[in-house]
């Protein structure tokens, strides 16, 4: 504890607002009643990775914490890029949540990190150009050329690859479906993030939906479809973090005691909580229609959704988008 | 006591034994060696390494599979293709619209047309990306801000259009109206400067206007106008910022982006040696260009006809079309600056970006720059581009003039090669250049700091700071350096005490020149981006990016005020204090 409070900052390699910075700033001097500065540095969970392995193989200092999906875990661990921890025997006593936040779903990755949060995948759309019961429920009806041009898809190849968790699906279906919406000239963004659906440069936008927007009045609103696939994001710190004694420290913090200031901002929260915005709107929404959470639950397929991700996001680039 | 006196004898005469030229000269080769030509060397060996993230330099197995697997893969192909479409696509609007600027400015009685040198400069002050960042808010197909206008104005039903940015005419219109000012500046001198006797004997033997524009006035233009046409296609080959900007979401890669690309993955692991491998393409490239455009240059020395001498073009009186014509030339401007800055100004205002519209006024504030000003990470940022802005432009300017030094002034084995290393950067494109740095440095204490950027900065802006003070020592005699030498002074007084302050006046504008495109470059900050070394144009990529365009907009509209306010202030007191020998 001594050493975690003599570095004093943490490093974050996560878009934070910076609201949601100074509250957990506070709430972190409301707990330990000693101050920390937290930099959030916004890169994506892919992008992240892909530098701390760069930088872990090239023996230089990389950030303290990200939030990797399980497949992005997975490429750290396979470069040594993360250290396992035993979590409960450490932060066990002062943070009883972290029991239950150390089930990171496979026994491949325990240790390695903390339960975050989860993303589950929407369909977002922008409120001036549809009402709820104008957009599509399902991914089939994605697919219909009348919403040629109308949609954005994060380029990176997200989040198709998580079809592969469900029974349903297949890489040939999966491929096939992704081809069909090419037929519909998707805007590419790098990103999952609603930006082209807030400003109304498309009606649809797939991805996480960004609560934090909706409450600051941005018009947007978002639906689950057939299949809501599921992203729960691990905490992590990284091997050659630079404040390695503050980082797991903030880890087993921000995922139980800190994770309610967090949550209340960010507006993200986990599945497996029913108080949650997720689950709650889940479950009203389910109340007219089917919606299956496509978990995972098989380890192999990790490395292999992981591996289509990658695939997919070639296939964008190669296509290009409409705009 | 004796012997300590004897040492130290002993020391200055084996130190008074060196020649201070050979230091210099090879001092300052060694400087570049390790900065230009190791670098180069080490992204030669790691393309030509098996691929892992970061191959390492030293081992004997190497193999041409990563030029295997390039030249395998279609979308290389789409890359060149998309490049070539791309480079020469932009440089002919840009050519046609310089051109024609020039034409008016030199050759018409254009109204206002002393105003259009001040409007060129200043159009300086808008980097690339924020150019084209204007030209999103501006021309996405359905919620543009320009499209939304012409919609609303025709009462078109459409939802889209009928501009759309996002494609490879849009990325060449937005790239080829962005350079025009600068094209201007190259090819006004070739129409103010030519001589009007040639034109005034074809109009006396009875050709008319049109007759004498093509039988005089084009043959005679046509080479300077091939040398900068040449010069800009290599400039568009290695242009990076437009088509980071709005080439990948337009689904046009080209060459530069592709290696930017490999080393920032969002689908994968940093892959070094095929970056190292398409780098070394784009070099090739750039290398073959910049041989045409010498090609070119020396066939156009033949056929020159512009001289020193300070003719007065007769100038055409256009009438009633002159009003039109400076809607023409001030429009470029409008469309170059004042619209893109517009934009930005409307997207920074705003919590989250909407389109113009009465109901969007209720969202204006300034809440995006109080953001801006408070936040840590930018504060950081401007320290880190204070010292990257203050440090480049002078040990870039220190060792041009050292360099021009040499290669002017001291007849030593090897000064050309000096020269031939200084001028490298110019013919390697910046990304490559970039690249080459970062896998030769990414082991090393200077990656992730500021210090990689001053050093990539320092070093691609050489070429420049070379050439302007190897012009200004060329025009100094001798004498006085002679007498000097007479009086005792080592060439490195010399050099200080009498050299350098007659050279001052290019020594500055050599600074100004490095300062004003380092503090606008996105290439390197970019290409070495981590979070210790944020400078103000990586900030301004991350919040785009992030998105979280209206701070990104409030940034780059801060950004190019300070940029615009820099050029007025370095005109006012380069006239002043240089009588315009500074700009």
């Amino acid at each position: 504890m001594e050493a975690a409070r003599a570095e004093g900052e943490v490093e974050v390699w996560i878009n934070w607002s910076e609201e949601t910075v100074n509250a957990l700033q506070d709430k972190w001097q409301e707990d330990f009643g000693w101050p920390i500065k937290i930099t959030s540095v916004p890169k994506s969970a892919s992008a992240a990775t892909a530098e701390v392995i760069a930088a872990t193989e090239a023996g230089q200092e990389v950030g303290d914490l990200g939030q990797p999906s399980t497949g992005l875990l997975l490429q750290l661990i396979e470069a040594d890029a993360v250290e396992a921890r035993d979590w409960v025997g450490l932060y066990g006593g002062r943070f009883p949540g972290v029991e239950e936040a150390s089930n990171v779903y496979f026994d491949e990755l325990a240790g390695y990190g903390l339960h975050f949060w989860d993303v589950l995948y929407e369909f977002t759309y922008n409120t001036n150009l549809l009402s709820e019961a104008e957009v599509p429920k399902t991914w089939e009806e994605l697919t219909d050329p009348k919403w040629k041009g109308n949609i954005a898809i994060d380029a990176r190849g997200y989040p198709f690859n998580f079809m592969l968790h469900s029974p349903d699906w297949d890489e040939a279906s999966i491929r096939d479906l992704v081809e069909r919406l090419a037929a519909n000239e998707p805007v590419l963004p790098g990103r999952s993030r609603g930006d082209e659906v807030i400003a109304g440069e498309v009606a649809i936008q797939v991805g996480g939906c960004n609560r934090d927007d909706i409450a600051r009045g941005a018009p947007i609103d978002c639906i689950y479809p057939d299949y809501t696939l599921f992203n729960p994001l691990i905490a992590t710190p990284f091997k050659n973090a630079k404040h390695p004694n503050l980082s797991p420290l903030f880890a087993a913090w921000i995922v139980t005691d800190g994770f309610p200031t967090y949550a209340s901002i960010q507006f993200n929260g986990r599945l497996s909580n029913p108080d949650s915005i997720e689950a709650q709107e889940l479950a009203r929404q389910s109340a007219d229609r089917d919606i299956t959470v496509v978990e995972q639950s098989d380890f192999a397929v990790v490395a292999e959704d992981e591996a289509l991700r990658r695939s997919i996001g070639e296939f964008w680039t190669q296509t290009g988008g409409g705009g | 006591m004796a012997t300590v006196a004897q040492a130290r004898r002993t020391r200055r005469s084996w130190l008074s034994r060196i020649d201070q030229r050979h230091v210099i000269v090879y001092g300052t080769a060694l400087v570049l060696a390790v900065t230009v030509v190791v670098p180069l060397a080490v992204m030669v060996i790691i393309s030509l390494r098996p691929t892992e993230a970061i191959p390492p330099i030293t081992g004997t197995d190497f193999t041409l599979d990563n030029y295997r697997t390039t030249f395998a893969d279609p979308v290389t192909y789409r890359l060149l293709w998309n490049t070539a479409l791309y480079a020469l696509g932009s440089m002919a609007v840009g050519l046609v619209l310089g051109v024609l600027m020039s034409w008016f400015v030199g050759r018409t009685n254009l109204p206002f047309r002393n105003g259009v040198y001040p409007m060129a400069l200043a159009s300086f002050a808008m980097p690339g990306v924020v150019t084209a960042f204007g030209w999103i808010v501006l021309g996405r197909p359905r919620t543009g801000i320009l499209n939304t206008i012409i919609r609303g104005m025709t009462g078109s039903d459409a939802n889209t259009g009928p501009l759309n940015v996002f494609t490879l005419e849009g990325m060449i219109l937005v790239t080829g109206v962005a350079l025009a000012g600068s094209m201007f500046i190259f090819l006004a001198p070739y129409f103010q400067r030519m001589d009007p006797a040639l034109e005034e004997a074809a109009t006396t033997s009875g050709a008319g206007r049109l007759g004498t524009l093509r039988h005089v006035s084009i043959p005679l233009l046509f080479p300077g106008i091939l040398t900068v046409a040449v010069y800009y296609v290599v400039i568009m080959v290695q242009i990076f910022e437009f088509p980071l900007a709005i080439g990948v979401t337009a689904g046009v890669p080209v060459l530069s982006v592709r290696v930017f690309l490999l080393t920032q993955p969002e689908f994968g692991l940093i892959n070094y040696g095929l970056a190292a491998t398409f780098a070394m393409i784009a070099m090739f490239i750039g290398l073959v260009l910049l041989g045409v455009y010498l090609w070119v240059t020396r066939q156009a020395e033949r056929y020159q006809v512009i001289t020193g001498k300070g003719y007065r073009p007769n100038r055409m009186d256009l009438g009633f079309w002159k009003w039109p014509a400076a809607v023409f030339v001030f429009g470029i401007f409008g469309i170059k600056i004042i619209l893109p800055l517009l934009a930005l100004i409307w997207a920074s205002l705003l919590l989250y970006f909407q389109p113009l519209s009465m109901d969007a006024l209720s969202l204006v504030s300034l809440d995006n720059y109080r953001s801006v000003f408070g936040s840590e990470r930018i504060r950081n940022s401007l320290l880190n581009t204070v010292l990257l802005v203050t440090l480049a432009p002078t040990l870039s300017i220190l060792l041009a003039a050292l360099v021009a030094w040499a290669s002017t002034r001291i007849k030593l084995r090897g000064v050309r090669m000096l020269e031939v290393l200084a001028f490298m950067p110019l013919a390697i494109p910046g990304i490559v250049m970039g690249l080459a740095m970062l896998v030769t440095l990414i082991r090393t204490p200077i990656w992730g700091s500021v210090w990689i950027i001053i050093i990539g900065h320092t070093i691609g802006f050489l070429p420049f700071g070379v050439r302007l003070l190897s012009a200004a020592m060329l025009q100094i005699g001798r004498e006085l350096e002679e007498a000097g030498s007479t009086s005792g002074a080592t060439p490195l007084t010399i050099f200080r005490v009498v050299m350098l302050p007659l050279v001052l006046p290019a020594f500055l504008n050599g600074w100004l020149w490095v300062f004003a495109h380092s503090i606008r470059d996105f290439t390197y900050p970019l290409l070495f981006s981590t979070p210790d070394n944020a400078v103000l144009a990586t900030q301004i990529w991350e919040l785009w990016t992030t998105p979280d365009i209206p701070k990104g907009s409030a940034l780059s509209v801060l950004l190019v005020v300070f940029l615009m306010a820099f050029v007025f202030v370095i005109r006012k007191t380069a006239t002043r204090f240089f009588g315009g020998t500074v700009t």
